[in-house]
């Protein structure tokens, strides 16, 4: 849809004319996500690879722009979606594409009270390197470096390795400046009370159930400009950098951590041990390690991960694996943590992988990915272009034992036919105080039409799976206005409440309303 | 190569935006924009990542060719940082799309205006400076230079457009044949007979320039018996040492930045640096230097797959990932001089930021080269360096120009400035 010459002045008015663009090549490049198919799938419309292009987008620079657009889009009737630095973009030809790219400054560090205030477009890679310098660390959600802490704090998901000692996204949410879809400013928590960032909760109003809920209601009801997160103790360097020369900068594994791998015989054995550690609290970052995404993750190409592959290594060191970071705030610490680790594995029968832990770049590359979120794209990416999260549990340890094995053997009836990565086992895993966290990753290559058929279908195959076994929900089954007539009445009719808040909060349609709900009736 | 022929990293491209921001571990908050086109322009599109995007739509026909297309692909110097960052987990070819988008449009006859004057004057005089041929060698006048003309020239200095016919940088050229001089070596220039080395009109789209001036200098330099061909400008180097093999022309002498050749006569111990130069320095890497300067590595094949989708290539293909670029020799120089001391900026090496001369953003978006200068004259200043000392003729027009007009204050010099004035 061609945006009215009067609405583009008028947006154009808010941001100047540098700022806005209806141009078709801008446009396209908000179009594009390598598995657009599911897009559409989901109804979006589009045609291969593309789903439709917005009407404009925007570039705005700070709160009031991004409500200055909000109200001229209540005005002309047109529907807004903001997006920050994340992968998966949604477009749709009615759309006004907010790309908050511009709002990218850390607005604070209150060391004193453990609080970093800050914009969307601030990444993960930069938020640790600013935090560490005071002795802090923010959660580090796992979609990649250059992912938004502000989107994964207020919209979108927010797992980590890190979660068992940072928490997850959810938790970790503060003080919120929230622009609501009517263009109104809302402010979360003692922000709200004007009491400042501190508390997510109160003195002022606290809507974080309806705000995000679990997963989080991605972008469907407005636009989050400023957010305080909160910030854990870094009993590390002040300064974490690498050095030597790309594509893998060397470094050393700071002195109060150590990293630990160890294989299991059979699942249960594994799912024992994550029980414990989870039970113990000695876990800095834990990652329940499919040894394919290791070969990738810690492999500077993907002939060198073949390579490791063909080597018979990690069968034999780490089948049904784990590795998790253990860090200590003094030595004795650090010691007493590494004992449990050992006593844990010696009552469970898991055992230390011999020749993955004297490899101290492996340590160095599993720190980087868990407290960095450095090399997830290396893992997910690189082997062959995409990746899809087929079965996805947020449960206890007892339902991922469960899926384990089913959510394997329904993955191998599409490798079996070459639609993905014969990766073997694929479930990644780590767990937070709420739940341990289960996703299915299967590879497949966006180039190839029948890899990314075979993608769909196993999405829409194992989401049924899952619900017929009561093995948790599949990550998109929240996700997305068409999801909720489908599985919302198998997941305690969620549907209903979104579509009643979507009305309360949104009276015009005017946000986006396809990741979320459209209103009530 | 073809544009057809990315189409497959087209679609692979996952926006992960690792084409923006330096590499997570070497990140630093203040300065974490690696890509001077996105970080000015904002819209994906500007970014490595949105022209793999362009590139699809382009081929799928979504969009054809309109000013706001070459827009996306010009305003950008091809500095290759997405590339590095990129590479560091993918492996894909945006700086390769990216060239070949631009060699397509020029195909196409689609070209910048400021661009297609400048080949013009290109073919006329054999400089990219729009200058008449003569008097490109003045700036040799008085030091006694050998030509290689004359013959019997085992190392052969090339001076490059820039540095001569832009007065201001004479010093550069001079102080470099001085230095040599000093090593006793005999060197020897092509004077008014110097050519263009065809690199920058490669990277504006124009392919045939290269492949003419490689033959001329391959040519010239066989018949002065040339070993060693020694040039002070990076995009010469990059165009003599890279490009010329990629094109399947390679020059057949051992092709070294003159800061590779100090590096190697100390080493030697053929130059020794006395005189105290007392002075806190910081170093630009250039973009052809460094990261572009990666040796080619020449590769054909096709994709094979394992394990029903794991892409590899057969054969085996080795990706240029700046690993191998020329960061020690000018920094092993700058700390061979006694009093000098050295701090580093936030960006360096594979994730240097650009100078904002390159790609053809100087001559066709001077405003926009500006910016990028400014950026990283900023960044200089806040290392607190008296001095920012690079080894690229253009770098430091930019980075000249940048200051004049800004009211900057720290000074830029040539590693070979401070090396002529250590002697």
């Amino acid at each position: 849809m061609a945006l009215s010459r009067d609405a583009y002045v008028a947006l154009r008015d808010v941001v100047g004319h540098e700022f806005i663009s209806d141009d078709p090549v801008i446009l396209d490049s908000y179009s594009f996500y390598f598995l657009s198919e599911l897009i559409t799938a989901l109804g979006h419309g589009g045609e291969k690879k593309f789903i439709p292009r917005p009407a404009a987008v925007l570039l705005p620079e700070n709160t009031v722009q991004v409500q200055e657009i909000v109200r001229v889009c209540n005005r002309k009737g047109l529907r807004f979606h903001a997006f920050s630095t994340g992968v998966v973009c949604e477009g749709g030809e009615d759309r006004i594409q907010i790309d908050l790219r511009r709002m990218n400054r850390i607005v604070d560090i209150d060391a004193k009270n453990k609080i970093a205030v800050i914009e969307p477009y601030v990444s993960n890679a930069r938020l640790f390197h600013a935090a560490i310098k005071k002795g802090l660390r923010a959660h580090v959600h796992a979609a990649g470096a250059n992912t938004s802490p502000l989107a994964s704090a207020t919209s979108v998901g927010g797992e980590g390795p890190d979660n068992p000692s940072a928490g997850y996204s959810s938790r970790n949410v503060l003080g919120v400046e929230w622009v609501l879809p009517t263009g109104e400013l809302l402010q979360l928590g003692a922000l709200g009370a004007g009491a400042g960032w501190f508390c997510g909760d109160g003195p002022g109003p606290s809507l974080r159930g309806m705000m995000r809920g679990v997963f989080g209601a991605f972008g469907g009801l407005g636009v989050f400009t400023r957010v305080a997160v909160k910030l854990y103790p870094w009993h590390g360097p002040a300064v974490f950098k690498g050095h030597g020369l790309p594509p893998t900068y060397d470094g050393e594994l700071p002195a109060n951590m150590r990293c630990f791998f160890a294989g299991f015989p059979t699942s249960d054995q594994m799912y024992d041990a994550v029980n414990a550690v989870w039970e113990e609290g000695i876990a800095h970052t834990f990652n329940r390690m499919p040894r394919s995404f290791l070969c990738y993750a810690m492999s500077d190409s993907n002939e060198a991960a073949w390579e490791l592959w063909q080597s018979g290594l990690l069968d034999r060191e780490l089948t049904n694996g784990i590795s998790l970071i253990l860090a200590g705030h003094s030595p004795a610490e650090l010691d007493y943590k590494e004992k449990v680790l050992h006593e844990i594995l010696r009552r469970t029968g898991g055992r230390l992988a011999e020749t993955l832990q004297q490899e101290p770049r492996l340590a160095l590359g599993v720190l980087r990915t868990s407290i960095l979120s450095d090399h997830v794209f290396r893992g997910v990416s690189r082997p062959s272009g995409g990746i899809l999260e087929g079965y996805y549990l947020n449960e206890s340890v007892d339902v991922s034992r469960l899926s384990h094995d089913a959510s394997y053997a329904h993955t191998k009836t599409y490798t079996d036919q070459g639609i993905c990565i014969d990766n073997g086992e694929t479930n990644w895993g780590t767990f937070s105080d709420i739940a341990y966290l289960s996703e299915q990753i299967p590879h497949f290559d966006p180039r190839d039409e029948k890899s990314v058929q075979g993608m769909l279908d196993l999405l829409a195959t194992s989401y049924q799976k899952q619900f017929e076994t009561r093995s948790g929900a599949g990550l998109f089954a929240n996700i997305g206005a068409l999801m909720n007539d489908t599985f919302g009445p198998m997941l305690s009719n969620v549907h209903v409440w979104k579509k009643k808040i979507k009305k309360a909060f949104d009276p015009n349609t005017a946000c986006d309303p396809m990741g979320y709900a459209f209103p009530e009736d | 190569m073809a544009l057809e022929d990315f189409e497959a990293d087209m679609m692979r491209c996952s926006r992960c935006s690792d084409c923006k921001f330096a590499p997570a571990s070497q990140l630093d908050e203040d300065w974490p924009e690696i890509c001077p086109s996105i970080a000015r322009y904002g819209f994906h599109s500007y970014s490595a990542g949105g022209r793999f995007v362009a590139g699809l739509s382009f081929l799928t026909k979504r969009v054809g060719y309109s000013p706001e297309l070459l827009d996306v692909l010009y305003k950008c110097q091809l500095c290759g940082a997405c590339d590095v960052a990129c590479k560091k987990d993918r492996e894909l070819e945006p700086l390769e799309m990216m060239t070949e988008f631009r060699a397509h449009c020029v195909r196409d006859g689609q070209t910048i205006p400021a661009h297609a004057k400048l080949i013009e004057s290109l073919r006329q005089n054999d400089n990219m400076m729009q200058r008449p041929r003569a008097g490109r060698g003045d700036w040799a006048r008085g030091l006694g230079v050998r030509t290689l003309a004359e013959g019997n020239v085992e190392v052969a200095y090339h001076a490059g457009c820039r540095l001569s016919f832009d007065s201001a940088q004479w010093n550069i050229a001079r102080s470099a044949i001085e230095v040599l001089q000093r090593a006793g070596l005999t060197v020897g220039i092509a004077g008014d007979n110097e050519l263009c080395c065809g690199g920058r009109a490669y990277e504006m789209g124009y392919r045939e320039p290269l492949a003419h001036y490689a033959d001329q200098h391959r040519k010239t330099l066989a018949a002065a018996g040339v070993k060693t061909l020694v040039t002070s400008c990076a995009h010469c180097y990059h165009a003599f040492k890279i490009l010329y093999h990629k094109i399947g022309k390679p020059l057949g002498v051992d092709v070294v930045h003159v800061t590779e050749y100090v590096d190697r006569l100390m080493a030697a111990g053929r130059l020794e640096l006395t005189t105290e130069v007392p002075m806190e320095v910081t170093y630009h890497d250039p973009c052809h230097l460094g990261r572009l300067a990666e040796p080619w590595i020449p590769w054909e094949g096709e994709e094979k797959k394992v394990m029903n989708q794991l892409v590899l290539r057969d054969p085996p293909k080795e990706f240029r990932r700046g690993t191998h670029g020329v960061y020690r020799a000018p920094r092993q120089v700058l700390e061979r001089i006694p009093g000098l001391r050295l701090t580093e900026m936030a960006r360096i090496e594979g994730y240097s930021w650009c100078c904002g001369a390159g790609g053809g953003v100087r001559e066709a978006y001077p405003d926009f080269a500006a910016w990028t200068a400014r950026q990283r004259l900023d960044e200089a200043a806040g290392t607190g360096a008296d001095a920012l000392v690079t080894a690229c003729p253009w770098c430091i027009r930019s980075l000249e120009d940048s200051t004049r007009q800004t009211g900057a204050t720290i000074d830029v010099y040539d590693v070979i400035e401070l090396v002529h004035k250590a002697l």
